[in-house]
This record gives structure tokens, C-alpha cells and sequence, in this order.
């Protein structure tokens, strides 16, 4: 398997500095990002962060207003033939030509991509059960996911970029589009690149994860750094609170009298001595899943309820 | 190898293969010498990143629980070996932990869990053996 | 919002708020040039010798007002009308209305604000200019129309595109009572009762047609369109892979615009066809007239071309825009090539139209057996010129033809290609308002020939300094190609040279066949430099960059 501790890890997408302004709105923030070669690269934001439009910079569907984006060395600006024959791109919009028939679409992207390997692609349709004979249009949209999937991997592409792919899909075109990641990791070299904010998804299969808010980049490290780095911790006071506790680098306490629950960011040894400067003791300590870090890092927080 | 992995509850990926593959050893149900699936079989069937699989063999191997024999995969360790052993009595031994701190906040005391122990190992032997229904 | 009519109003101005608040102003300044002109304030001249001119100018302008309500009124905006379902908005079929109500607002609305809108513009635009313009049946005419446009509309249909075939059949009626009425010389007042009794068969129609939306009952007869796809796949040959990204690319675009050029074709020549037949015995028409000669079939490959010109451009989604789609945009296809591709199917497309033409009109002359006429205007043309000569002028002729027809598909790619609304509008608004512009003057030229000697000898440097602005701005378009490596560099030079052969060879030929005093080569430079294709071309490549980086 690739070992990443032994090679130099060459990157394969590298943007710096890219700020990019749609009118009054600021979509991207002075963003800085490397996806190294042979990883799985998650990018994880709420609706409108800026996932999408990071992924068309890269794909130079958009022109960086501030910055560099470059992909295999390449501006995607510059050079669409050099990077796009080297991309497969599956979006979550209805991309596809409606009237294209499943064989016509294999049959025109084939000229297109010196690397097209016709037995994968056979293999591909039988395996996703696409019948040749459809037209797009009659597709269902799981159907014509695959079918995108389908067109984007045939080619063996040196990156696969996937925005959102998952979207609105059930869960066994899900898993295909799962299996489809894991396979291009296998194969050696070949990357990743894929937005979702299907956190239980991102958690099973990056290697790297970058949190994306409001066009800035929060997060952005290997996924077992940042499990390393954020513990959900249970405090447990002598006296209730009325207030939650302050705990530097906890995210959002929830709780109420004693016992108040946060995920805090930092060394679980420096958190430890925190807690006992609040006069609390730890009574609780695990892993936060990443939908977890996710919601606390980013979402809004809620003042506790006073129900109870 | 029948694994299931949540990647809800935070419990990194390579921690629950790791525990996982440990108690189907300790259980019996991976025979000495058995070999695991392939890196890459195991994550298609897991929906996991490679890395991650990998990582759990490899820290499986420094627990001695697997040997990975060069280009032929991994397989299973001798049951005979001391370090099978221990790896069995460490997973006792996280139960007896879990149940003493469960037995303290219920506020029941050791000699108690250890009288009810007995207890319930002598009914598990005699219970079928009396015709109750277990 | 206490009533349906007030919220489905409030809601066509929220979704179409820009034209509805520019109309008026519009409306405003069409009625002060109106009343300008008919008081002479315009430079002091009296206009009233060019009435005529004036007002069909006017009526021109003034038409967007009127006929602009039906896409509006008819939901057809931003639905697809040539697709199976009806272009009503999914979304209202759930309120809480009876099928009557839904469709009954939207068409007293629109019947009511149309023919408002009509009187408007006749009073205080067009009678102003002095043209005593009918009032009421042209406002219940519009009326009928639009309410038969709803109709059709809304209802699904089984085949995409039959809608608009189907479109046909009511407004041709309305248009048959018209003429009918005009024949027969109604009064006014009869006729457009007449007309406005068929607005309660259309909101019939309406009814049941978008009771079948709001059940989903849209038929599919697409049964029978595979079948045709299936016969036609028997003749593609689909089993031999693209040999390369162009020819792939070129199959693309031609499945995309070329089929709809197709049909045009087809259509246009069986009607024109019909049309013919028809007029050869009509006792009414000349012996020499244009519209019983088989020749008019070859005005269709170049009418076909100038409504297709503006498709081949469009690389959007249908019905989402004219942005490219981003399908089209990830393919490792270069900028040129796209272009090139969109040239080459654009060339097939003149080759099916010509082909498709040539042979309806060799079949109509071998069924009129009129071959005869065709004499006249040869010898017109040919007269006293040696063989060579002939020969020489045919070619010409033909390559003019064939070269004119491709020319006006891919002229307009720029402006598709630069893919946003405002650029299309802006190009129409100026389209518009040259045409506008060309007929007042093309018609004071006319009724002054004390003007045309002069006109006659400016002419070469005007057409001279046209021809140097746009060799100037060509140039700076190639260089930019060139900077942004749009197009590579012998590609370039290839082509550059192709043009620059093509036009010394024009320029030889005029000057052989053309005598020396009509045609003397200072006119003829600029012409040539004018007619052959280059700025627009030039242009393609920057609009489509600016179109697919963003």
C-alpha cells in the first residue's frame, strides 16, 4: 500500500492564495490547499462554503481572481487539454446530455481520453446495470449517477474529482460510488478529490480532510491528526453552573447544574489540567466523530435550554 | 472475516478493525494461522480507506497478533504464543474494569460483584443440565 | 394577498421585474418620437412624405410591447415549449384552486393587459404618426392568439416538440377568420366578435389540457421515436470508434443543432413546395413571378441558416441559460477545437440543407416541367460571356452560395459562445435598432436621386475605412488568441494564410468576370475584405475563454 512516510509526497492539486468574489459575496477567502498524490482528499463545508467553488477552480471552470491554481504542475486556465485529460469529474448537478443513449456516451468520450480502457468500461456498465440501449433521459437519477461515474472512471484518471457526489442518492448507488473511491486509491498513484457533507462517508475513506466556512479554509490536516486532536470531553462539577464552563479551546458547551459535555480542540493533557483549574473532574472522554467536530467547529451554537 | 464498522460514534476506523480482529482471535472464530483478507479486499468489503486497513495490520502485527509473511499476506498467530494469551486476558481484562466502575456508581460493593459472579457461573454450569431454559 | 388574481400578478412582476419596469419607459419614449415626427421637430424637416416608412419603423419597435405579453402570460419564459410537458410551473397545480381559477387568471390577465396594450400603442404611438391603425380587431386578435398560446401550451403533449406543430393549427385558424373577413369585407365590429368567440373555446381547451398536467397524465409516445432511433442506428456506424476528439466533438454538435436544421429544412421546402404548386395556377399571379418558380426553394437553405446561426453557439444546458454546461467544459478539448468542431458540423449542415434543396428543386422542375422559364433570367445573367467566362461565373455563383450559407450559420458564434443573456440582448437591441435605423435612410436615399452620384463616389472609402477598422480589430483579437494560446500557433498561421489566398483568388475572379467600370479593384478590395469571414471568427475563440473560465 502506499506508504506516505517514505516518498516525498508529490501534490497533485495546489492552490494558493485563491480569493474569489461572486459581486458583494465572497465565495472563497484567501484559500490555500495541496492535495498530495495517491491520498483521499475530503473537503467538507455546509451548503455554500465554497466546496463547489473551490472544485470548479480546479478544474478551471473558474479563472482565480487572486492567486494560483495549479494541477499537475498545469493552470487549468492555460492548459484545459493538459489537466481535463488527466481529471474525471462527476458533479452532482444533472450534467449529462438528456439525449445521449448510455453506448453514445462511452462511444464520444472515448475520443477524448487517450487512456480509455474499453474492457473497464464494459465491465463498469455490467457491474452498474446500465442498459446501452438508454437514453439519458430516462434514466432514474441513481441510474444516471452511475452512468456519470461511469464515464469518469473509464479513463483511469490520475484524479478523480467528485462534488458531492452522494447527494440525493440511495444508499447502494452510495456504496458504488464508495467502492469506485477506494478502487482508484488502490491502484497506485491515482487521487482523490471529493466534496461531501456526508461526514460519516468522509470519515470512512480520506486520508486528509479540509473543513471549509464561509469561504475559509478551518480545518485542514490528516483525518487521524485531527481525531487525535479533539476529544469530547464530560465535565463534572461539585456545585451546579449557571454558566458553562470556560475551558480554552473547548467548542460550544452543552449541559446544564453539573455536568456539561463539549468537544474541545488541544492536547488531551493540557485539557485535563483546564478542567481541574475549573475545579471540575473529567468523569467522561472519547473520540468525537467527525460529524461531531464538524458540527462543533462550525455550526452555530445553541443556548442551553432551560426545559429542564 | 465478518468485521462491522461504524463510523458514527468516533471510535477511529484502524481501532475498531484492530479490536475487532482481537476478539474474533481471542473468540476462536480466527484460527491460528488463518489468513486475513488482503489490504485491499478488506477495505472494498468495508468501505474504509486502504491506509486505514493498513494501519490496523500493522498495528496488529506490533501486537503479535498477525504475521504478514512477505508478497503471501497475513495471517493468524499461533494461539500457543504468550502474546495470544495476553492479548485474551487484556479484553477480560477491560470487561472487569467496566463492570467494577459500573458496580461502584451503583454503589455495590466488590465482594458483592465477586459473590455474584460465582453465583452466576454455577447456575450457567448446572442450568442445562437442570432443564431451564437458559 | 387576499386573492389568487393579486398574488399570481404580484408574481409575474416579481419574476419578470426588470422588462415590466423598463416597458413603460419604452412605451414613453416611442410615443414622444412619434408625436416628434409627426409634428416635423425632427432637424426641422417634414417627414410626412416618409409616413409610410415611419410607421412601419414604429409598428416594428412597438411590437416587442405586445408581443412580448404572450411568453409572459403563457408561462413560456423560462420552460422548455418544445418539450412534452406543459410549461405551467409544477409548483401552482398544488394550490388550493380549481382547475377553472388557474388557468381563467392568468388568461383574463393576459387577454385583458394585451389588448390594453394594443390600444395603447396604437393610439398613442401609431396614430399619432398619422397612420389612421384599426383599433379593435388587431387588440381582439392578439387576445385570441394568446389565449390559444395558453392553450397550447399548457397541455402536454407526446412528442417533444409537437407542441409546436401543433401551435400551428389554432393561430392559422385566427388567421384564416382574417383573412376570411377580409375577403368577404366584415365590418369591423363582426369580425372581432368573431375573434373574441374563440377565446371561450381556447379557455376550454386550456382546462382540459392542464387538468391532464395537474393528474401528471403526459403521454408518451416516445414509443415511436425510438423505433425511428433504432432504424436510424442501423445506418450510423456506431461500432467504429471517433478517430479523433473533433470528429467526436463534431458528431456532438451535429446530434445537438443539426437535426433541428434538418427539420426546418424539410418542413420549409414542403411548404414553399406547396406553396408553388399551388400559385402555378393562380390566375391572380404574373407569368414571371418569383413565387411560382421552383427557384424560390433556394431562398431555404439561407433562411435556414439565419435562424439556425445563433444555435450552433449555444453550448448551455436547453433550458438552463446559455452558460456552458460543465459537461461540455471539463472535455480535454482546447477552445479552438471546440470552435472548429462547431464549423465543421455547421459545414455539414449547409451540405444537407443545399443538397436537400438542389434535389426538391430539380423534382419540382421535372414535375412543372418549367424548365423553359429558367432561360430567361440565365441569359440575363450570362448573356454574351465566353464559356470560360460562364463556367468561371457558375463556380463563383455556386461557391457563393454554398461559402454564404456556411458564413451566416457560424457568423453569429461569437455571440452564443460569449454565453450570457446581457450580450445576446445587447446584440438584439442593436440588431434592432440598425434595422431600424437603415430603413428611414435606406428610404430617404431612394427619394432623392440628386443625392446618388455623390452617395456613389464616397462609397469606395466608406466601404474602404469599414474594411481597415475591421482588419484593425481583427488584429488585436488575434493577438490576444495568441497571448491567451487559445488556438496554437502554425494552426494559426494556417489558417491565416488560407484567408489570405481565399481572398486574392475572390479579388482575381471579380476583377476577371466583373467589367472594369462598375467594379474597379478599390471597391472591389474593400468588398472582398468585407464579405470573407474574419472578425467574427476572430472573436469566437476570447467569447468562448470568457465563457468557459469564469
Amino acid at each position: 500500500m502506499n506508504d506516505l512516510d517514505t516518498k516525498p509526497p508529490e501534490t497533485v492539486v495546489d492552490l494558493r492564495g485563491v480569493t474569489r468574489r461572486f459581486g458583494p459575496t465572497t465565495a472563497l477567502d484567501d484559500v490555500s490547499l495541496s492535495v498530495p498524490r495517491g491520498t483521499v482528499f475530503g473537503l467538507v463545508g455546509v451548503n455554500g462554503a465554497g466546496k463547489t467553488t473551490l472544485i470548479k477552480h480546479v478544474l478551471g471552470l473558474l479563472r482565480a481572481q487572486t492567486g494560483s491554481v495549479r494541477v499537475f504542475g498545469l493552470d487549468p486556465v492555460a492548459d484545459p487539454v493538459g489537466v481535463l485529460s488527466k481529471i474525471g469529474y462527476l458533479s452532482e448537478d444533472k450534467d449529462l446530455p438528456d439525449w445521449m443513449r448510455v453506448d453514445e456516451l462511452l462511444h464520444y468520450n472515448r475520443a477524448f481520453y487517450p487512456s480509455w480502457d474499453d474492457r473497464y468500461a464494459e465491465q463498469l456498465r455490467r457491474t452498474f446495470e446500465l442498459d446501452s440501449a438508454k437514453q439519458i433521459k430516462q434514466l432514474s437519477r441513481g441510474q444516471r449517477a452511475r452512468a456519470g461515474l461511469l464515464a469518469a472512471l473509464a479513463h483511469r484518471p490520475e484524479i478523480l474529482v467528485l462534488d458531492e457526489p452522494s447527494s440525493g442518492l440511495d444508499p447502494i448507488v452510495r456504496r458504488d460510488i464508495l467502492t469506485a473511491i477506494i478502487r482508484t486509491i488502490s491502484d497506485e498513484g491515482r487521487t482523490v478529490l471529493f466534496s461531501s457533507h456526508l461526514l460519516e462517508e468522509v470519515e470512512r475513506v480520506s486520508d486528509y480532510v479540509a473543513m471549509i466556512d464561509e469561504g475559509r479554509i478551518v480545518l485542514c490536516d490528516r483525518l487521524e491528526q485531527i481525531k487525535d486532536s479533539f476529544h469530547c470531553l464530560t465535565l463534572r462539577f461539585d456545585a451546579p453552573q449557571s454558566d458553562p464552563p470556560t475551558v480554552p479551546g473547548a467548542l460550544g458547551w452543552k449541559g446544564a447544574d453539573q455536568e456539561w459535555t463539549a468537544v474541545c480542540n488541544g492536547r488531551l493533557e493540557e485539557l485535563q489540567a483546564a478542567a481541574a483549574e475549573a475545579g471540575a473532574r473529567i468523569v467522561g472522554q472519547r473520540v468525537p466523530s467527525l460529524d461531531e467536530i464538524f458540527v462543533a467547529r462550525v455550526g452555530r451554537t445553541c443556548p442551553a435550554s432551560d426545559e429542564e | 472475516m465478518q468485521i462491522h464498522i461504524s463510523a458514527n460514534d468516533g471510535v477511529p476506523i484502524y481501532l475498531q478493525i484492530v479490536n475487532q480482529v482481537k476478539y474474533l482471535v481471542a473468540s476462536g472464530r480466527l484460527a491460528p494461522g488463518e489468513e486475513l483478507p488482503p489490504i485491499r479486499v478488506l477495505a472494498e468489503q468495508l468501505l474504509v480507506n486502504p491506509n486505514t486497513v493498513a494501519r490496523a495490520y500493522r498495528e496488529l502485527e506490533t501486537a503479535g497478533l498477525v504475521t504478514k509473511r512477505r508478497t503471501a499476506g497475513t495471517y493468524v498467530s499461533d494461539a500457543g504464543s504468550p502474546l495470544a494469551r495476553r492479548q485474551r486476558v487484556k479484553i477480560l481484562t477491560e470487561r472487569v474494569d467496566a463492570l467494577l466502575a459500573e458496580a461502584r456508581q451503583l454503589d455495590v460493593a466488590v465482594d458483592e460483584v465477586v459473590e455474584l459472579i460465582r453465583q452466576q457461573d454455577e447456575k450457567m454450569q448446572l442450568g442445562p443440565k437442570a432443564g431451564e431454559t437458559p | 394577498m387576499h386573492r389568487p388574481i393579486t398574488a399570481m400578478l404580484w408574481e409575474v412582476w416579481g419574476r419578470h421585474r426588470w422588462v415590466l419596469a423598463v416597458s413603460p419607459v419604452y412605451f414613453l419614449a416611442l410615443s414622444i418620437l412619434s408625436h416628434a415626427v409627426s409634428d416635423g421637430l425632427i432637424y426641422g424637416l417634414d417627414l410626412s412624405v416618409y409616413k409610410d416608412a415611419i410607421f412601419f419603423v414604429l409598428l416594428f419597435l412597438a411590437s416587442p410591447l405586445v408581443v412580448g405579453l404572450i411568453p409572459l402570460f403563457a408561462y413560456a419564459c423560462d420552460a422548455d415549449i418544445a418539450g412534452r410537458e406543459s410549461t405551467f410551473p409544477a409548483r401552482m397545480l398544488t394550490l388550493p384552486l380549481t382547475t377553472r381559477a388557474l388557468v381563467g387568471w392568468p388568461m383574463i390577465c393576459g387577454t385583458v393587459a394585451i389588448a390594453l396594450t394594443w390600444l395603447a400603442v396604437a393610439s398613442l404611438v401609431l396614430r399619432p404618426a398619422g397612420m389612421d391603425v384599426p383599433l379593435w380587431w388587431p387588440a381582439v386578435f392578439s387576445a385570441s392568439c394568446l389565449a390559444w398560446i395558453q392553450a397550447m401550451a399548457w397541455r402536454p403533449f407526446g412528442l417533444p416538440g409537437m407542441r409546436i406543430l401543433a401551435a400551428w393549427g389554432p393561430i392559422g385558424g385566427l388567421v384564416a377568420v382574417l383573412g376570411l373577413g377580409w375577403g368577404v369585407r366584415l365590418p369591423e365590429v363582426v369580425a372581432s366578435l368573431l375573434l373574441a368567440g374563440t377565446i371561450l373555446p381556447a379557455f376550454v381547451v386550456a382546462v382540459v389540457g392542464l387538468s391532464r398536467a395537474r393528474r401528471g397524465d403526459v403521454p408518451d409516445w416516445q414509443w415511436l421515436a425510438t423505433w425511428v432511433q433504432r432504424v436510424a442506428g442501423w445506418f450510423t456506424c456506431r461500432g467504429r470508434p471517433f478517430a479523433t476528439a473533433s470528429r467526436a466533438q463534431v458528431w456532438f454538435e451535429w446530434r445537438r443543432n443539426g437535426l433541428g436544421l434538418s427539420i426546418f429544412v424539410v418542413l420549409a421546402i414542403l411548404f414553399l413546395g406547396a406553396l408553388i404548386l399551388v400559385n402555378r395556377h393562380n390566375p391572380r399571379l404574373p407569368a414571371g413571378s418569383p413565387f411560382r418558380s421552383p427557384i424560390l426553394l433556394l431562398v431555404v437553405p439561407l433562411l435556414g441558416a439565419m435562424m439556425a446561426g445563433n444555435g450552433w453557439g449555444n453550448c448551455g444546458d436547453p433550458g438552463r441559460g446559455l452558460a456552458m454546461r460543465a459537461f461540455l467544459a471539463t472535455r480535454p478539448i482546447s477552445g479552438g477545437g471546440l470552435i472548429w468542431a462547431k464549423m465543421k458540423a455547421a459545414a455539414i449542415g449547409t451540405a444537407v440543407a443545399w443538397g436537400a434543396t438542389l434535389a426538391a428543386v430539380v423534382l419540382m422542375l421535372l414535375l412543372t416541367r418549367s424548365w423553359a422559364e429558367l432561360a430567361g433570367p440565365w441569359n440575363l445573367v450570362t448573356g454574351n460571356l465566353p464559356a470560360a467566362q460562364t463556367a468561371a461565373l457558375v463556380i463563383l455563383g455556386v461557391a457563393l452560395l454554398l461559402g454564404g450559407t456556411w458564413k451566416s450559420m457560424f457568423g453569429n458564434l461569437f455571440l452564443g459562445l460569449a454565453g450570457r443573456d446581457r450580450v445576446m440582448m445587447v446584440a438584439a437591441s442593436v440588431f434592432v435598432f440598425a434595422m431600424a435605423a437603415t430603413v428611414p435612410l435606406g428610404y430617404f436615399v431612394l427619394m432623392h436621386p440628386q443625392y446618388h452620384a455623390d452617395l456613389w463616389s464616397a462609397l469606395p472609402w466608406l466601404l474602404a475605412e469599414v474594411a481597415v477598422l475591421k482588419l484593425a480589430l481583427a488584429g488585436w483579437a488575434l493577438r490576444a488568441i495568441r497571448r491567451q494560446g487559445l488556438v496554437d500557433g502554425p494552426l494559426l498561421k494556417r489558417l491565416l494564410l488560407g484567408w489570405l489566398l481565399a481572398a486574392a483568388g475572390l479579388l482575381l475572379l471579380l476583377g476577371w468576370l466583373l467589367p472594369a467600370e462598375i467594379a474597379p479593384w478599390y471597391l472591389l478590395l474593400p468588398c472582398v475584405v468585407l464579405a470573407l469571414p474574419l472578425l467574427r471568427i476572430s472573436l469566437a475563440p476570447l467569447a468562448l475563454a470568457w465563457n468557459r473560465h469564469r
